[in-house]
């Protein structure tokens, strides 16, 4: 199953440019690897203090994954 | 009523501080212990939130009897109704105001700026349908198969309730995807709403049996404490859950709790009491 419905929404509902967000499912060794693009001024958002927003969706998409026995992993990408 | 949070080197010093900023009395201050640490060399640390009794509860449209006869009262007096609320005061929170993008002509807040700040902020049915509608849209998304239901107003806080068959995933271990959930629907709720309103999220209740839970190891490790003569530190737990150990001890004789380390590796320290 894909999980990049829910990243997205994730994604979308912290950040204050959702247009500007974008998703990309890629598959390796060790799963599925969802890579998160956002407009500049929002990783930040994304991340949150101490990298908690982005643990907390971690978390969640991981659990969603657990099910479908599945791993799922997130990454943000900066330049 | 009027809160801060105040930090001094006692409960004294800190009350102190508390009634100077709020200027009343320090008798009239009613302190809550948030956190206290011992430190060396007199760094220890109290921190309190503090609020104004008040001193007479003054019950709303008729005046108080007190008033009226001066003589010793030798009739019952009815009990002073302790007014749960306070005085609904004027304004909603203005931070909505300064964000709403619609055109509107400049909306006129004569000056109340500085009271909006002090409102509390108290939770409706219409705050906990926006909340439960948040949750469910990422449940429906995960596709994890659980139901929402509001469990009742607390405050600023809507309690939520889970249920279903998918709901152990969401608890995860030691509740920490239940954590990270709540987490991130209180974030999404300050962007969406707005408002101040905050979320507990349960299921299978999680937070009752945690709490039961802690509270049995506070008492037994203070326990052990007390007896030993030495220092016990808990595992990391997040702030909430810290309150709950800290709050089970404060009537515990012999023993007393401080929080050391820095989130989210932020430990209870049960010492013995000299």
């Amino acid at each position: 199953m894909s999980y990049g419905p829910l990243v997205e929404h994730l994604v979308k509902s912290v950040v204050t440019e959702p247009e500007a967000v974008s998703v990309k499912e890629a598959k390796d060794r060790d799963g599925l690897v969802y890579q998160v693009t956002v407009a500049p001024n929002d990783v930040g958002k994304v991340i949150g203090k101490g990298g908690r927003v982005v643990s907390a969706i971690r978390y969640l998409v991981s659990a969603a994954a657990a099910k479908g026995r599945e791993k799922a992993y997130i990454k943000v990408l900066t330049d | 009523m009027e809160t801060i949070e105040v930090q001094g080197k006692s409960l004294d010093e800190a009350k102190r501080t508390a009634a100077e900023k709020l200027g009343v009395e320090i008798d009239r201050i009613a302190a809550e212990v948030l956190e206290e640490s011992k430190g060396l060399f007199g760094k220890a640390v109290v921190r309190i939130r503090a609020s104004v009794q008040e001193i007479v509860a003054k019950p709303k449209g008729r005046a108080p009897k007190a008033e009226k006869s001066p003589e010793p009262a030798s009739e019952p007096e009815p009990k002073p109704k302790r007014v749960a609320k306070p005085k609904p005061e004027p304004a909603k929170p203005a931070r909505a105001v300064k964000k709403a993008p619609e055109p509107t002509v400049v909306p006129s807040e004569d000056g109340e700026d500085d009271e909006v700040e002090r409102e509390e902020v108290v939770a409706t049915d219409e705050d906990a349908g926006d909340l439960a509608e948040i949750v469910n849209e990422i449940l429906e998304l995960s596709d994890l198969k659980a139901t929402v239901k509001p469990t009742g107003l607390n405050g600023r806080y809507v309690n939520l309730e889970l249920d279903g068959k998918d709901v152990a995933y969401i608890v995860g271990k030691h509740g920490e995807v239940l954590n990270a959930f709540q987490y991130l629907v209180n974030v999404i709720a300050a962007r969406q709403l707005e408002n101040g309103v905050r979320v507990t999220l349960d299921g299978n209740n999680y937070r009752r049996r945690r709490e039961e839970a802690l509270c049995n190891l506070a008492v037994q490790i203070a326990e052990q404490v007390r007896s030993r003569g030495e220092e016990a530190v808990l595992d990391a737990l997040p702030a909430f859950e810290r309150r709950i150990v800290h709050k089970a001890l404060s009537e515990f004789d012999g023993v007393s709790t401080y929080s050391e380390g820095e989130e989210p590796n932020r430990r209870v320290v049960i010492a013995p009491e000299e």
